[in-house]
């Protein structure tokens, strides 16, 4: 499992499309700050209002890291190499989610930064910082989970992409939708957005949910790749 | 019994419609090359995705090194090095950078393996250009280095030399022989290309349909295919003295013809028409004839049922 990490890891920093997308987000969300600022109390929080926005380069990003590694077979050089699919599976999802970790935050760190030292901003967590931290933090990994769940469904980047693109186009529709109340709190990107006006309703309820998403979507994709046959 | 490094018994694989491979009994022993033989679509690519872990069979066992339980197959499959259909790569890497990959992820300590095993197959001064500017030749030899990254005792490589170049096939069968003869590596490779087959392989095995139609050693094809050199000379009793006393030889039939087949030095074929043209002897032919492993093989799973000769 070690070796598989460090493997994924040696990957993920000497692919260009990491460093590309990551840059590509943070100017993206830096330009996007314009619009936000206006509806968040602070410049974190409306970079933060954004990233729900900013998902589709998460898909472009876990569609080049898991779809292409599946379709191109590059994946299944570990299973020829006597890794079991259990490890190989995991070792894929924990370095993915570093990956759209470091490409979501980074924005979130340096809007941070900007705000703390340069705009004197004062932002106040309340008695309960650390769960909010814990929430949108799980927001995020859940947020990911999806795309990843797919890469693995179809073993394909194309496929990938496409569906997850259909399924971010979808919940947006959603989330604007007559209900939107409901929805919003059960998708991920809805509770990130929810977070970000800082209407943090039952935290509790977040949590469970996110908890939910993740134990589903990984049962089934494990399911699936542990007994499928790979091309 | 230690010698059989694979064993397959009543392997299967269905898919929704079609039998891949249909109760295959196959048995590779240590330290031979084997050839495996069929045309598109007879199970060969199959049956080494059964053997790699990268599908499941349907029933039936496989046991490498004599252990077929999944968690033991699993750990049995580190001693294995492989190319399964075209070279997985990283294109925007460099072949060092997928060299590494692989290293890191099969846990090798010594970096310097990487030079010595680009060195091997010819890629050592590809640099810093990426795969993707790779020649299909250049991809070739990288999956092939990949496959030896870790010294495997057991090396299977699917269509190894397609896509290289005359001097490259040349190359990589030196490599495998060299291989076989250095580190007794066990080599189970599938090509189309049966002539280089015939001149890698010590074991053939032919599979047509999802089903083994044959294993012969190299030696038992020669004598069904009885490859001879052909000789026709004007004095067939000087010829036979020649044979017998300047190429010390009693291997060789004389036909009603008069024509000379002689069983040994098949690959030499310069060196009797240089000791009979010494010996005063006028040949007026001389070649290499019998059944080529393309006719044995055409023969075997029924010939050419729906290719007309272009003279009909």
């Amino acid at each position: 499992m070690s070796n598989l990490l460090k493997t994924e890891l040696y990957k993920l920093f000497h692919s260009w499309y990491f460093w590309g997308i990551g840059i590509f987000n943070l100017f993206l969300s830096t330009i996007l700050l314009l619009d936000s600022k206006g509806k968040s109390s602070n410049l974190i929080m409306a970079s933060l209002y954004n990233v729900p926005l900013l998902y589709f380069l998460i898909i472009v990003f876990i569609a080049l890291f898991i779809g292409s590694d599946l379709g191109r077979r590059t994946l299944n050089t570990y299973i020829t190499a006597g890794h079991k699919r259990s490890c190989i599976l995991w070792a894929k999802v924990i370095v993915s989610q570093i990956g759209c970790i470091i490409i979501l935050i980074f924005p979130l760190l340096m809007h941070g930064v900007i705000s703390q030292f340069c705009m004197k901003e004062k932002f106040i967590w309340g008695d309960n910082g650390y769960t909010i931290l814990l929430v949108t933090l799980l927001a995020m990994i859940t947020m990911c989970t999806l795309p990843i769940f797919l890469a693995f469904i179809f073993r394909d980047m194309g496929r990938t992409l496409a569906i997850s693109m259909v399924l971010f186009f979808v919940m947006i529709f959603f989330m604007n939708s007559e209900y939107a109340q409901t929805i919003i709190k059960i998708l991920p990107m809805g509770q990130l957005r929810l977070i970000s006006l800082q209407k943090f309703y039952s935290i509790d309820f977040f949590l469970l949910v996110d908890f939910l998403w993740n134990v589903i979507l990984y049962m089934v994709a494990g399911n699936v790749f542990l007994h499928i046959d790979l091309k | 019994m230690n010698s059989i490094i694979l064993e397959a018994r009543g392997l299967t694989k269905e898919y929704k419609q079609t039998i891949a491979l249909d109760h295959i009994n196959l048995q590779i022993k240590k330290g031979k090359i084997y050839g495996f033989i069929g045309q598109n679509g007879a199970g060969k690519t199959t049956f080494l995705r059964l053997v790699t872990g990268l599908a499941f069979p349907t029933s039936g066992t496989l046991a490498l090194w004599g252990k077929s339980s999944k968690e033991e197959l699993q750990k049995q499959r580190k001693r294995i090095g492989c190319m399964i259909e075209t070279p997985a790569l990283f294109p925007a890497m460099t072949a060092y950078q997928n060299m590494e990959v692989q290293r890191i992820q099969r846990g090798i300590p010594d970096k310097s393996i990487i030079k010595r095993t680009l060195d091997m197959v010819g890629l050592q001064d590809t640099g810093k250009k990426s795969v993707r500017n790779f020649s299909l030749g250049m991809r070739q030899r990288l999956g092939i280095a990949i496959a030896l990254l870790n010294t495997p005792e057991l090396l299977i490589l699917d269509e190894p030399i397609n896509g290289l170049d005359p001097a490259g096939i040349v190359e990589i069968r030196n490599l495998l022989k060299s291989l076989n003869k250095e580190y007794g590596m066990t080599i189970l490779v599938s090509s189309h290309i049966l002539e280089e087959l015939y001149q890698t392989a010590s074991e053939f095995i032919l599979i047509d349909h999802g089903k083994i139609i044959e294993e012969i050693s190299d030696h038992d094809l020669n004598e069904r295919c009885k490859r001879h050199i052909s000789i026709k000379t004007t004095d067939v009793q000087k010829t036979v003295m020649v044979l017998e006393d300047n190429l010390h030889t009693d291997n060789f039939r004389l036909m009603p013809d008069g024509t000379i087949r002689l069983y040994d030095y098949l690959n030499d074929l310069e060196l009797v028409a240089s000791i009979l043209a010494e010996s005063h002897i006028l040949v007026t032919g001389l070649s290499v004839s019998g059944d080529t492993l393309e006719d044995y093989f055409l023969s075997k799973i029924g010939g050419m049922k729906d290719v007309k000769s272009p003279k009909n």
